[in-house]
């Protein structure tokens, strides 16, 4: 007797192996739970690899993520890392921007060569982060290896001096940092916008600038994020599910109970390395992506079609 | 004497009238197709995973079948990709394509193209290039010389479109026929809808005769339900959805939180 280890997916219209589903969530589950990002820039992908629609592909996914991010969440809230006033004030950025976004997309599409400059958009983001991210986390463990002399007082940044004239302070004891109100929600705005014209959560653009902009600690961070990117996944499957009879549930249930196991083996893993262990990951990660990303723009596809939809 | 040549002249009109019959008949027999479909309605469950279709019959004998599983046409929007600044590919112009088949199966007990080869033009129109003449390309500006080559390669790819040579076999010819079967394995990437099974009698690489008999294809058991969940109750399946998510994301944090804390 064979044990059956295919499922058919109704609404991705195909038959998959629950094995492979399993592992993909899995592995993307590990890094979301490591670094805070949903990894929707990595499972769409895959997920059109082995056949599944991508507009199918892009939805489940953020239904996956819910589960994901809950499981997540709460295993950083135990660990006293989720910052909630934070994550709610970058949360409503985030919709008043993702809002904007879609816009500023419509827009962009009427003009013409929209995708030339989202895919630009793209490469030049990834590159950014990830070389920053990647060269500061390199300093700070060179650093962190030498015997360090006694700290010599730092003249302070423009931006921190403009971040301490602003209105409405605010004390976030969780991040161990005081800002102003309209920071996390300008910070927040500025990732919804740039979300909603890339098509994904924005989870590895909120990263970095919860780290270097609002200056969070980064075990905090990864908490937080998962905990606004939970509210922004609940979001895009009602409405996917809604209007366009994207979601396949199926397809999100496999991907969750992977992803979930692979979260919270992520977050324990996550523990034991060190904050700036952890940013070389991620820049490294966002590097490869990057990388992936300028392949694909410069090589000649197989095909000289693509369906519309998708990441 | 009238009536004598009235009754000769009658007789041969008879005699006549019988050859042709008979000739018909005899024509007709050596001509003539017959086509079963085993199952006439695939049910895709919760295991599906591709099936086999057979199709037996009987085809003159100094012909060649040929077997297409067709899927109902439609149209596809997609975008055509191309170089932006003589660097990067991108996706471009919007190209819709009317009148594609969502599958095309061809299947034969011989090369094609060996068929095509030996002159005949309507073989060539069974084929997967012949679908060139059946669908129509609507497209924003540019060149899209190419776009139906690329379509068939996009469908080739995800196992929609297929040619199989060696998948039909024959039984001993009698009486200028002979039986045929073909197995057809059906992609395991199939949605609900209406098929159909198409014969073709090919012989001197024309098609001298054929057939056709409807598949349907239904979704049944858990499938059916989550379908017509998603599709007629879409609101409901969105929440119900997330709200699952939600638990089982919590279920599995707890269970993980239960063993930590051993």
């Amino acid at each position: 007797m064979t044990i059956p280890f295919h499922l058919y997916l109704p609404i991705a219209g195909n038959s998959v192996n629950m094995l492979v589903i399993l592992g993909l969530g899995g592995a993307v589950g590990l890094l979301s739970g490591i670094f805070g990002v949903g990894g929707g820039f990595l499972m769409t992908p895959l997920l059109i690899m082995i056949g599944i629609p991508p507009t199918v592909a892009a939805a489940s996914d953020s239904n996956q993520i819910v589960g994901a991010s809950t499981s997540g969440t709460l295993a950083h809230f135990r660990l006293g890392n989720v910052d909630f006033k934070m994550g709610l004030l970058l949360l409503l950025g985030g919709i008043a921007g993702g809002t904007a976004g879609v816009q500023i997309i419509k827009v962009l599409r009427q003009l013409g060569n929209a995708d030339f400059l989202i895919n630009l958009t793209y490469v030049l983001m990834l590159g950014i982060i990830g070389s920053y991210m990647f060269a500061e986390s390199l300093q700070s463990m060179r650093k962190a290896q030498k015997s360090m002399p006694a700290p010599r007082a730092r003249r302070e940044s423009l931006y921190g001096r403009i971040s301490k004239i602003l209105p409405w302070q605010m004390e976030f004891k969780r991040s161990g940092v005081k800002l102003s109100v309209l920071m996390p929600l300008a910070l927040g705005t500025l990732v919804g916008v740039l979300a909603a014209i890339m098509g994904v959560g924005g989870g590895f653009i909120m990263v970095p600038i919860m780290v270097y902009l609002l200056r969070m600690p980064m075990h905090v961070v990864v908490g937080t994020s998962l905990f606004q990117i939970l509210f922004t996944c609940i979001n895009v499957t009602i409405m996917q599910a809604w209007r366009n009879h994207t979601v396949d549930f199926i397809l999100a249930l496999l991907l969750l109970i992977g992803s979930s196991i692979g979260a919270q083996l992520g977050v324990k893993l996550g523990k034991k390395l060190r904050g700036d262990q952890l940013k070389i990951l991620l820049a490294s990660l966002v590097l490869v992506v990057m990388v992936k990303m300028l392949y694909e723009l410069l090589a000649r596809p197989e095909i000289l079609l693509a369906y519309v939809g998708g990441h | 004497m009238k009536n004598k040549k009235a009754i000769a002249v009658g007789t041969c009109f008879f005699v006549f009238f019988l050859i042709c019959l008979f000739k018909v008949c005899a024509a007709g027999a050596k001509d003539d197709v017959r086509l079963r479909v085993e199952p006439e309605e695939i049910h895709i469950g919760a295991l599906y995973d591709g099936a086999t279709l057979i199709a037996t019959g009987i085809v003159p004998a100094d012909s060649e079948a040929i077997v297409r599983f067709m899927g109902t046409t439609c149209d596809l929007h997609m975008k055509e990709r191309g170089k932006v600044a003589g660097i990067m590919w991108m996706n471009l112009d919007s190209i819709t394509f009317r009148g594609a088949p969502s599958v095309c199966l061809v299947s034969s007990a011989v090369d094609l193209q060996g068929l095509e080869a030996n002159g005949g033009a309507s073989v060539r129109v069974l084929r997967l290039s012949g679908l060139r003449g059946s669908i129509q390309v609507e497209a924003e500006g540019g060149q899209h010389q190419n776009a139906i080559e690329e379509f068939l390669k996009l469908k080739q790819k995800e196992g929609l479109y297929r040619e199989m040579f060696g998948n039909i076999s024959y039984g001993n010819a009698s009486e200028g026929q002979k039986s045929f079967r073909a197995e057809v394995p059906i992609p395991s990437r199939l949605i609900a809808g209406d098929y159909v099974v198409k014969l073709d009698a090919v012989r001197n690489g024309e098609v001298i005769v054929r057939s056709e008999i409807p598949v349907k294809v239904n979704l049944v058991g858990f499938p059916a339900f989550l379908s017509g969940l998603a599709f007629d109750h879409s609101a409901l399946y969105g929440i119900l959805a997330t709200v699952i998510a939600l638990l089982a994301g919590l279920g599995i944090g707890l269970v993980f939180q239960s063993k930590g804390s051993h």
